[in-house]
């Protein structure tokens, strides 16, 4: 096992595809953020609420990354047939997805600690020079650095379980982020009693904080991580069934 | 060489000696398999050659690969049908057939890759998958490109080499081996195109962990083209890989250099290396 998981974080960082996505994320967060900061009127970026709203994005693009470099693990290796040596070097499959796992879970906490980093930092940053006092407090952050890192380590681990599922790299990628960002987001807007028990959101409940919502429409963070850990089981499940019963070609 | 007649209707291995491997070339048990060269010298019925090596010794008793009634289907489609052949220590067996005669099948079958409808594809007596670290004993390469194009050779070898607990020493090694030794830190995209029979050394390396400390390899191979063999003798310091011919598609010297210009250890590929029929 300690071979295999060496060797799946090896691979995690010797293509450019996670470097790629890393930078991709940082600048994400980065523009996305500063441009709430500054088109935002000042009345609506006084208050706790609303500053958590806006650096809550890191929260969502950290789900977003970190579920994508979950799928990828798998997905990119059915693509390129690297699945068969991977395989071959171990050929109980369960073990190879529990493996993914706990590599993705890894790059999800970097990933989601990065994401909040950022997002507070380049919030902050923002804040200051328009002279807006910053409203949230160490509580608040850390939180958000500690929830918003679970929430993407925990969507990693989605992310592999989906990719295993679905096999198809863009297809799993697409359904990630459609979910995350569209197919949430408009079951939030549309039936808020319904949304906030989504995977999502159970991430977010985490950080205390996501796109366009704060702790007040969240889930308490210990429902959250419940929910958000059935989740992650019920879809890497569904990925060691699919990965168990199909043949690699 | 000797052969008989084949099966139209399944695979059956055929037997028959190929004079042009030297003793020293092939301590393992081979298995390879090939297509191109067949359709292009109208051969199609699917065939396999078969080297005894009578004067090895072997470390193990029975056979190093058992197929025992294998049957495979998809769907309605039968690839591998009622398939019984075993292959002995020390030897070397081309496993040749048309596009769809279930070659690959039968490959990824004895890898665990795939599930027999029914019957058994047994590696040294068990599943492949019940192999104490599998990879070490048997090297395997299944498809030409299994490898992430923007990762480089060396990295995607020392990837593989975590997995099986191989140290990153014998990557370097192999890579030597293989000429690949500067190519090898370039992205397999660029290191890997179509000169010099680069994708062939990219793909081959990583079966050559097979060879490493144990008396007996299987080394498993589907190929393409001219490209039948590829072998490792576990009693060199460095495994050995060359590139016989079979069928008429490459039934020259010529062909075969100007196929693989820079392939170390390529064998001086003459007529007898390049058997011109398969079938008797």
């Amino acid at each position: 096992m300690t071979g295999q998981l060496r060797s799946e974080l090896f691979k995690q960082r010797t293509t450019r595809t996670n470097l790629g996505l890393l930078l991709a994320m940082v600048a994400l967060i980065a523009v996305v953020v500063l441009l709430h900061v500054v088109a935002l009127p000042t009345q609506g970026l006084t208050g706790r609420r609303d500053q958590l709203k806006v650096v809550g994005l890191g929260t969502t693009f950290g789900m977003i990354f970190g579920s994508l470099i979950g799928a990828l693990s798998i997905t990119n290796e059915i693509r390129h047939g690297m699945i068969r040596p991977t395989f071959l070097a171990m050929p109980h499959r369960s073990r190879v997805i529990a493996t993914k796992v706990v590599a993705s879970l890894i790059a999800g906490v970097v990933l989601g600690l990065l994401a909040e980093a950022i997002a507070i930092g380049v919030g902050s940053a923002g804040l200051g020079v328009r002279g807006i006092g910053i409203a949230p407090g160490v509580g608040d952050f850390a939180q958000l650095l500690v929830g918003g890192a679970a929430a993407a380590a925990l969507w990693a681990a989605i992310g592999v379980g989906v990719g295993a599922t679905i096999r198809s790299q863009i297809g799993a990628a697409i359904s990630l982020v459609v979910w995350l960002l569209f197919i949430e987001m408009t079951v939030i807007g549309v039936a808020p009693a319904v949304g906030k028990f989504l995977p999502g959101a159970s991430g977010g409940a985490l950080a205390g904080a996501m796109l366009q919502q704060t702790a007040e429409y969240l889930l308490v963070p210990a429902l959250g991580a419940l929910l958000i850990v059935a989740y992650a089981v019920g879809a890497i499940g569904a990925g060691l069934i699919a990965t168990a019963r199909r043949d690699i070609t | 060489m000797h052969c008989r007649p084949m099966r139209l209707d399944g695979l059956v291995p055929q037997f028959g000696h190929l004079p042009n491997i030297r003793d020293d070339w092939c301590q393992d048990t081979v298995l390879a398999i090939g297509t191109k060269c067949l359709a292009k010298s109208s051969v199609m019925e699917a065939t396999a050659e078969h080297t005894r090596r009578e004067d090895r010794g072997s470390a193990k008793a029975g056979p190093v690969v058992s197929v025992q009634n294998l049957t495979k289907r998809y769907g309605d489609v039968v690839a591998v049908e009622d398939l019984t052949f075993a292959l002995e220590p020390g030897t070397i067996t081309g496993f040749l057939g048309p596009n769809g005669a279930g070659k690959s099948t039968t490959l990824r079958l004895l890898l665990g890759l795939a599930r027999p409808t029914s019957g058994a594809a047994l590696v040294f007596g068990s599943r492949y998958a019940d192999l104490d670290q599998p990879a070490r004993q048997v090297g395997a390469v299944l498809e030409s490109s299994d490898f992430n194009p923007g990762r480089s050779g060396r990295n995607h070898l020392r990837a593989i080499a975590l997995a099986i607990g191989i140290d990153f020493g014998r990557v370097e090694e192999v890579l030597e081996l293989v000429d690949l030794g500067e190519a090898g830190s370039r992205p397999t995209r660029s290191a890997c195109d179509n000169a010099s029979g680069w994708p062939e050394r990219c793909w081959v390396t990583p079966s050559c962990y097979s060879s490493t400390n144990r008396p007996m390899a299987l080394t498993l191979r589907a190929c393409t083209g001219c490209e039948a063999f590829f072998a490792s003798s576990p009693s060199r310091a460095a495994p050995f890989w060359f590139q016989p011919c079979l069928g008429g598609g490459c039934s020259d010297s010529r062909g075969c250099a100007d196929h693989h210009p820079r392939s170390p250890g390529r064998p001086p590929c003459d007529d007898r290396a390049c058997p011109r029929r398969t079938l008797s």
